[in-house]
């Protein structure tokens, strides 16, 4: 029997529809050549209208966006077709028949360049409308006679010529094409002319224009002349609805505008119209030196709004920011001509054509001409009616007012005696300063959320301003948007909030506003920027609202007192940190609003001026600069000098020679504790090697050379005779020592290897400098001309020093008549001498320029000197380094520390004509010599703003790096961004988010915030037990990368913790004589934030440097821990300098208390920093005070808030266990603090008052008695805290994050058998059917 | 959990290659190609899937479901082809006996999805072009290659239809617990 065959599937056809006409194409030739033909003639056709009939397709490159709408909008031909393109994106050339480049700020790459070359061979025309000669002109196919009648067109912007000027470049580059375009000749602009609103209508003299102004009814006789300068060529440029729309508005306010426009003659007829105003739309500098002397000195204010070029929405996005060359050229330039109100008056935005158009902002207009009325009204006011607000900065509770580097109360009351001297109605001002600070006190007071005690307290026995809520609310809806204000009621609650707030008679909420008025003159302290759980979140911004209590004062000052100034008195509140846009702030940013329209100085130290700026341009204020405290004697140098002296004669005579001395001079060491800076041994019976000895010797010269500042300064009081010599001494010696030193190696007395040998120049001319400045200062000779340069300027700086407080209040004064500040740069007047005399506007530097030249080599130096000393102490190269960027270290070292960044990646700058970095290079390999280190850097907030080019330019060097191939070394910037790109996959992004954030490696604070947040988080130690919970805290606060546009201010959960693996090293930029790691809260909230970060992601601390960049002519890296030592032991352990202090008021005692908090702030980020015997000497110095100096008193009478700050920091150390005291030491330093309390009251401050913990503590190791006195007290100021539901507190306790769950189902045991028994089953079907 | 879904990604890809086998070899290259510029086009899409977007996926009810309701259709579909290929009956294919021979298995794209984006994970520092080329080539290569490998070692239809019919068994059988975890 036959089997049935079993259908055979595989053979079956799958039937498609396949189309029969294919199968016959082959049969149809005639098909074939009807196509062919039709072909050929579409190509023909093709190639006829290519060649006569298409457009003239013209590129323009590098075109200020609006000049790009205007050429284009002024098109009327059909048969040209432009294409406007910023200058990165032109890559390729050959699509067009003629390129036009803008010459201004252009910069053409390698390939770039090589693109114009190969297109111009191929006949296409470049032309570049530039008429300077520092530009990069490209002109090419073009004779002379066209290249200068293009620039007749082009350069000469109007409508016509925008016109005629497209259609002349078609006759030129496509003469073929039809029809041919007809052109008109060029218009020529008069070169300098006068003009107004009306397009078309140009005056050669001022009388002209006045006439017309006359003849048009808009010329006011008594009103003021404004000079009003838009641009170079502007009138005639149709993109100029914004400058009409200003001029408009400046007539309607009574003045007369006279609008110029020119080159040549523009001084000239400044000087000649002699306006009352300038009012100047920058861009670049309004003049030359002589120009801008000659403002100043008649007093004309100049002011510098500006169009942005932004959209409205970008404009309000503070994560859009303004940078690049329209920051330099809208903003800093402006500054170095001493210009005011930075503020936005239009935007660009696409028009309906598709293009980019101004639009004026009118709110912004209006504010910024009711601003101009007000600044000139100051001239017309009598003082005795002008109305003067200033606010003073205050610590909470009892503490002192701040400032930096013065002594408020009585700065404050000689400035408010100088007004009443200028007529300034000041009724009510006691007589003496003491009664003056006395009211302060009560009524200036600063009350924490914390504290409802001390807020009761404050309202029963203050004079407060109440306002009720009606009015509180009206001048809210008045000065804030609405969307604004609704922020704060989200956070907070209605109005008036619960901040020092009560209910009235009718019962009508009220809120009270801490302030003293003096007759004409208001006086506030700053309140809080935040409360409750915010509260500890500030100083330097939070990114959150401000509470009702933080407005109401300013809206009082505003709209209650109707305030006609307002001045910020001493660095710095915090106003200026709010969160918004770093410049061009708009009504919708805090620290515009809550400044509003009026004229704004601020008093600020010159030792700081990367902050000066950003309160510059965020408050849009007149900074006018005070002195840094004097410097004096350290008394170290004497102190040491036996030892110092020995040491060398050891090391000249030879160690090993000298076993006897050389034990000798070990035990002195060891008594003084030196060893355990420098990690030196302590076994008494070896010797030091002279290697030792020489690190002992380096040391101990840096110590006896440390420069330390006295007692506070105080406005309006001259440097003592005794502070002028040791501050000009300062500034001066060690320039005349490398004088000397320069001489000697110039007659080849000494080797260029002992000229840069710090210890030995100070050892070997120190002492010879300053013996040869004392007498010359002390009685400067007549003749000057054969002194050594140096002496010279000692003389100079001398005189300046001296005239520095009176132009101090002089320029105030002038600045409240309406008149100008004078510019000057600012800084540590060691390091800058140049920042004198004081009393002056300070300005930034040009980032764009950075690193300078100088800069660069510095921090190549320096980044190879990092490499050397970590590859000696390690055995290798570090794999990444951590950096810190300021914005003071910044403008004083014109980027050195951002030179050391490029310079450990391998990169360096590429500058164009203008020595502007526009470019990079990556270093080859073989030439660098060594790997390619990993970067990765923390910004301050400020220098975000000042500078964010630079970190664009850092972004693409890292990027640079990391794509480096063939490298002879390890390249770990490759291997970093790869293994951070893995960490973030694993950590749950996408591989292409992963990929495109492992490049960035810049971060910041969130929310276009300015600080870390890890000063609150660390003194508030009460709310934390392990410091590891401060890590989640900083890795929030400054997750937000800053590297390009895409992601600016982007932020990453992770991100930042990936970054900082494998940091090996940080680094600290320290740029300035006036603070030190000790003395400046900064350090440790951002080195020692970073430390303790990096930490708590690899399990290893990283060494840690400061560059030094204090001495001019040695910058060099120090250790964190040496250089704590140093200050240490140069000041807070220095009786010379506790001397000196201690002839300071509140102010300057409350610095002691920050210093402790510092070193607190130390060994919670970096414990390693600080020496263990450190809070022995502390205690010995200060508990004890055994050098009898009388700290106890001094306390006791000046700042008792400070002494308990002091006393609290210990306690805290030793409850967390960074001090291990012993039962007595504990005892008296408990006795101490409660005794303070006890007699003085709880000064209230948050370390003394908001630590519950703390609080236990000291009640647990006190007798009864002694508790039940010291809570009776506490209890006094913290008492209805549990009653008022408002304002309590509560614990953040940062959880750790909790591990995933692991998947119970799906072991993998099951599946592999259910496999395994699949497989088994298969194989066997197989096996039988074969078989079979 | 992830485990049976590996495995059951595993059985999908085995059953597509078996039911591929069946095809006319040029039919096995379209279908190779077809999945190949498949997987060209996913490439951008799967570099921004991250873990947790996929572990969420994986986790959530809804989509279980409907992944499962997937699955078990296309189960159905294949073990449906099984069954009709083996009909003696020489009239001419219906629609859906034509619909179900043609059908290469859609939830293979699921396996390429789910292999491209992990290959993505798992290969940092290497161009997502370079990734998505080779990976489209090695899809192309597997599925030319596997199915005729399919035919060459098992020659028997009637074997390979077992096969498969077994393969779409399991499938089920890991679908309800994948499902059911």
């Amino acid at each position: 029997m036959q089997r049935k065959k079993k259908p055979d599937i595989t053979n079956n056809r799958i039937i498609f529809m396949l189309p029969q006409s294919i199968c016959s194409i082959r049969k149809n030739k005639k098909l074939y050549s009807g196509v062919a033909v039709f072909l050929l003639i579409l190509a023909g056709t093709y190639a006829t209208y290519t060649h006569w009939f298409s457009p003239t397709r013209i590129l323009i490159v590098n075109p200020l966006p609006a000049q790009a709408a205007d050429i284009l909008l002024n098109n009327d031909s059909r048969h040209i077709r432009i294409t406007c393109l910023p200058t990165e994106k032109a890559t390729s050339f050959k699509e067009y028949d003629a390129v036009v480049f803008y010459g201004r700020g252009l910069y053409l790459n390698d390939k770039q360049q090589a693109a114009v070359e190969q297109c111009s061979a191929k006949g296409i025309r470049f032309f570049t409308n530039s008429l300077r000669n520092f530009n990069v002109i490209v002109n090419r196919n073009i004779t002379a006679e066209q290249q200068s009648l293009l620039l007749a067109y082009f350069g000469n912007a109007s409508r016509q010529n925008y016109r005629n000027g497209v259609r002349y470049l078609r006759h030129i580059a496509t003469p073929n094409k039809v029809p041919e375009e007809s052109y008109d000749e060029p218009f020529t602009l008069p070169a300098n002319l006068y003009y107004h609103q009306e397009y078309g209508k140009y005056f050669p003299a001022k009388e002209q224009l006045t006439a017309y102004l006359k003849a048009k009814d808009i010329y006011h006789e008594n009103g003021r002349n404004i000079a009003f300068i838009a641009g170079v060529s502007f009138p005639t440029e149709g993109n100029r609805s914004h400058v009409d729309t200003l001029i408009s508005r400046l007539t309607r306010a009574g003045f007369n505008v006279y609008p110029m426009a020119g080159t040549s003659r523009r001084t000239e007829m400044l000087r000649d119209l002699r306006p009352d105003a300038i009012v100047y739309l920058p861009m670049g500098r309004l003049g030359n030196d002589s120009l801008i002397r000659w403002i100043h000195t008649e007093n004309i204010p100049l002011f510098s709004p500006f169009p942005l070029l932004q959209s409205t929405a970008e404009w309000l996005d503070p994560m859009k920011p303004v940078s690049g060359g329209t920051l330099t050229a809208r903003v800093l330039v402006p500054e170095i001509d001493g210009a005011m109100a930075p503020l936005l008056i239009a935007t660009q935005n696409p028009h309906e054509s598709g293009y980019h158009l101004y639009t004026p902002e009118k709110e912004r207009i209006n504010n910024f001409v009711s601003h101009l009325q007000k600044y000139l009204l100051l001239r017309d006011k009598p003082n005795r009616d002008k109305r003067v607000a200033i606010c003073c900065f205050k610590s909470p509770g009892k503490d002192a007012l701040l400032a930096s580097g013065m002594e408020v109360i009585p700065s404050l009351y000689n400035f408010l005696k100088r007004l009443q001297a200028e007529g300034y109605d000041l009724t009510g001002l006691p007589a003496t300063v003491e009664a003056f600070g006395k009211r302060i006190y009560q009524d200036g007071v600063v009350p924490g959320s914390y504290a409802p005690g001390a807020q009761q307290e404050f309202l029963a026995k203050a004079n407060p301003v109440w306002l009720t809520r009606t009015q509180y609310e009206t001048w809210a809806g008045e000065v804030i948007p609405a969307d604004k204000y609704r922020e704060i009621t989200d956070r907070y609650g209605p109005a008036p909030g619960e901040l020092l707030v009560r209910s009235s008679e009718n019962n009508e909420q009220q809120i009270a506003v801490a302030c003293l008025q003096f007759g004409n003159v208001l006086l506030f302290p700053q309140p809080r920027p935040a409360l409750g759980d915010d509260d500890f979140k500030l100083i330097h911004g939070a990114p959150v609202a401000p509470p009702h209590s933080y407005l109401a004062p300013y809206l009082y000052m505003q709209k209650g007192f109707e305030a006609d100034a307002l001045i910020h008195f001493g660095t710095h509140g915090n106003l200026e940190y709010t969160p918004g846009k770093n410049v061009a702030l708009s009504q919708h940013d805090w620290a515009d609003a809550l400044v509003g329209d009026l004229p704004h100085f601020y008093y600020y130290t010159t030792g700081n001026v990367g902050e000066g700026i950003i309160a510059k341009r965020r408050t849009h204020a007149v900074l006018v600069t005070y002195l840094t405290p004097p410097f004096v004697e350290s008394g170290m140098r004497q102190r040491y000098s036996a030892l110092l002296d020995d040491i060398h004669n050891l090391l000249q005579e030879g160690v090993e020679n000298r076993p006897s001395l050389a034990l000798e001079m070990k035990k002195e060491v060891i008594k003084s504790g030196l060893h355990r800076d420098l990690e030196l041994d302590s076994v008494p019976g070896t010797p030091y090697t002279a290697e030792e000895w020489d690190k002992l010797d380096r040391y101990m010269e840096e110590i006896a050379n440390e420069k330390i500042t006295g007692a506070f300064y105080t406005l309006g009081q001259a440097y003592s005779a005794r502070d002028l010599m040791t501050t000009t001494l300062a500034m001066s010696v060690d320039e005349l020592a490398y004088e000397l030193a320069r001489t000697e190696r110039d007659k080849g007395a000494i080797s260029t290897e002992q000229l840069q040998d710090f210890a030995f120049v100070n050892r070997q001319y120190l002492s010879e400098a300053k013996r040869i400045l004392m007498p010359v200062l002390q009685n400067p000779p007549q003749d000057t001309a054969n002194l050594y340069e140096a002496v010279k300027n000692a003389l100079t700086y001398k005189n300046l020093l001296q005239q520095a407080s009176q132009n101090e209040l002089n320029a105030m004064i002038r600045g409240l008549n309406g008149g100008t500040v004078f510019p000057a740069p600012g800084g540590d007047p060691v390091l800058h001498p140049n920042v004198l005399p004081t009393g002056r506007n300070m300005f930034s530097i040009n980032a764009e320029m950075t690193p300078g030249k100088r800069a660069w080599e510095e921090g190549k130096r320096l980044a190879e000197n990092t490499l050397e000393r970590y590859k000696e102490k390690h055995g290798d190269y570090p794999r990444k380094a951590g950096y810190t960027f300021w914005a003071g270290e910044f403008i004083t070292t014109e980027g050195a520390t951002i030179a050391q960044a490029l310079w450990m990646l391998g990169v360096e700058p590429v500058r164009d004509r203008q020595n502007r970095a526009v470019d990079l290079r990556l270093i080859p390999s073989e030439e660098l010599g060594r790997p390619r280190i990993n970067i990765v850097i923390q910004v301050s907030g400020q220098l975000r703003d000042i500078a964010g080019s630079r970190l664009k330019m850092l972004t693409e060097a890292i990027q640079l790096a990391a794509a480096a191939t063939n490298d002879l070394y390890p390249n770990y910037v490759s291997e970093g961004t790869l293994l951070q790109e893995k960490t973030l996959v694993e950590k749950g992004l996408s591989p292409k988010r992963a990929r495109e954030m492992s490049g960035l490696r810049i971060f910041g604070p969130v929310n276009s915030g300015y600080s870390t947040g890890m000063l609150s988080y660390t003194e508030n130690s009460g709310k934390w037990d392990d410091e590891s919970e401060l890590v989640e805290g900083y890795l929030n606060n400054m997750g937000a990368v800053y590297g390009d546009d895409d992601h600016w201010g982007a932020v990453e959960k992770g991100l930042l913790a990936s970054a900082l693996d494998r940091t090996d090293l940080l680094i600290q930029p320290r740029q300035s004589n006036t603070w030190g790691p000790l003395s400046l809260d900064h350090v440790y909230e951002f080195t020692g934030g970073m430390s303790l970060a990096v930490k708590t992601v690899t399990g290893k601390e990283p060494d840690a440097y400061m560059a030094d960049y204090r001495n001019r002519n040695n910058k060099r890296l120090q250790p964190v821990k040496e250089a704590v030592a140093v200050e240490a032991r140069a000041t807070i352990l220095n009786p010379a300098f506790i001397r000196e202090r201690m002839k300071g008021e509140a102010t300057t005692a409350q610095m002691f208390g920050e210093t402790f908090r510092n070193i607190f702030g130390w060994n919670v980020m970096r414990p390693s920093a600080i020496d263990p015997e450190l809070y022995n000497d502390l205690y010995k110095c200060y508990i004890l005070d055994e050098k009898k100096l009388g700290i106890h008193a001094y306390f006791d009478r000046v700042n008792p808030a400070a002494w308990q700050a002091m006393t609290s920091v210990l306690i805290e150390s030793a409850r967390k266990g960074y001090w291990k005291p012993t039962e007595e030491q504990l005892q008296t330093t408990l006795a101490a603090h409660t005794a303070s309390i006890e007699n003085n009251g709880a000064g209230c401050t948050e370390f003394i008052c908001d630590n519950e913990k703390l609080q236990n503590y000291i009640t647990h190791h006190l007798s009864s008695g002694q508790a039940a006195t010291f809570n009776r007290n506490m209890k006094q100021v913290k008492e209805s805290r549990t009653t008022d539901d408002g304002v309590v507190l509560k614990q953040e306790k940062i959880s750790p994050p909790q591990p995933d769950e692991e998947s119970k189902a799906g072991h993998p045991v099951i599946p592999g058998v259910i496999i395994a028994i699949v497989l088994i089953l298969m194989v066997f079907m197989v096996y039988k059917r074969n078989k079979e | 959990m992830e485990y049976i879904f590996y495995t059951l990604l595993l059985f999908i890809a085995l059953c597509f290659l078996l039911k591929v086998s069946f095809y006319p070899r040029w039919g096995i290259l379209l279908v190779a190609s077809a999945y190949s510029l498949f997987t060209l086009a996913i490439g951008e899409w799967a570099t921004e899937q991250s873990k947790s977007i996929v572990s969420t996926y994986l986790n959530a009810r809804s989509v279980v479901q409907n992944i499962a309701i997937l699955i078990l259709l296309e189960a159905i579909v294949l073990i449906a082809f099984c069954f009709d290929s083996t009909r003696e009956n020489k009239q001419p294919a219906t629609l859906f006996q034509r619909g179900v021979f043609l059908y290469p298995g859609l939830l293979f794209t699921w396996v390429i999805a789910f292999s491209v984006i992990h290959t993505f994970w798992n290969l940092t520092g290497i161009n997502f072009r370079v990734i998505t080329c080779s990976s489209a080539v090695i899809v192309f290569l597997t599925i030319a290659g596997g199915a005729n490998l399919a035919r060459s070692l098992i020659k028997k239809q009637v074997l390979r239809l077992e096969l498969l019919f077994i393969c779409c068994f399991c499938i089920l059988i890991f679908n309800i617990i994948f499902t059911g975890n």
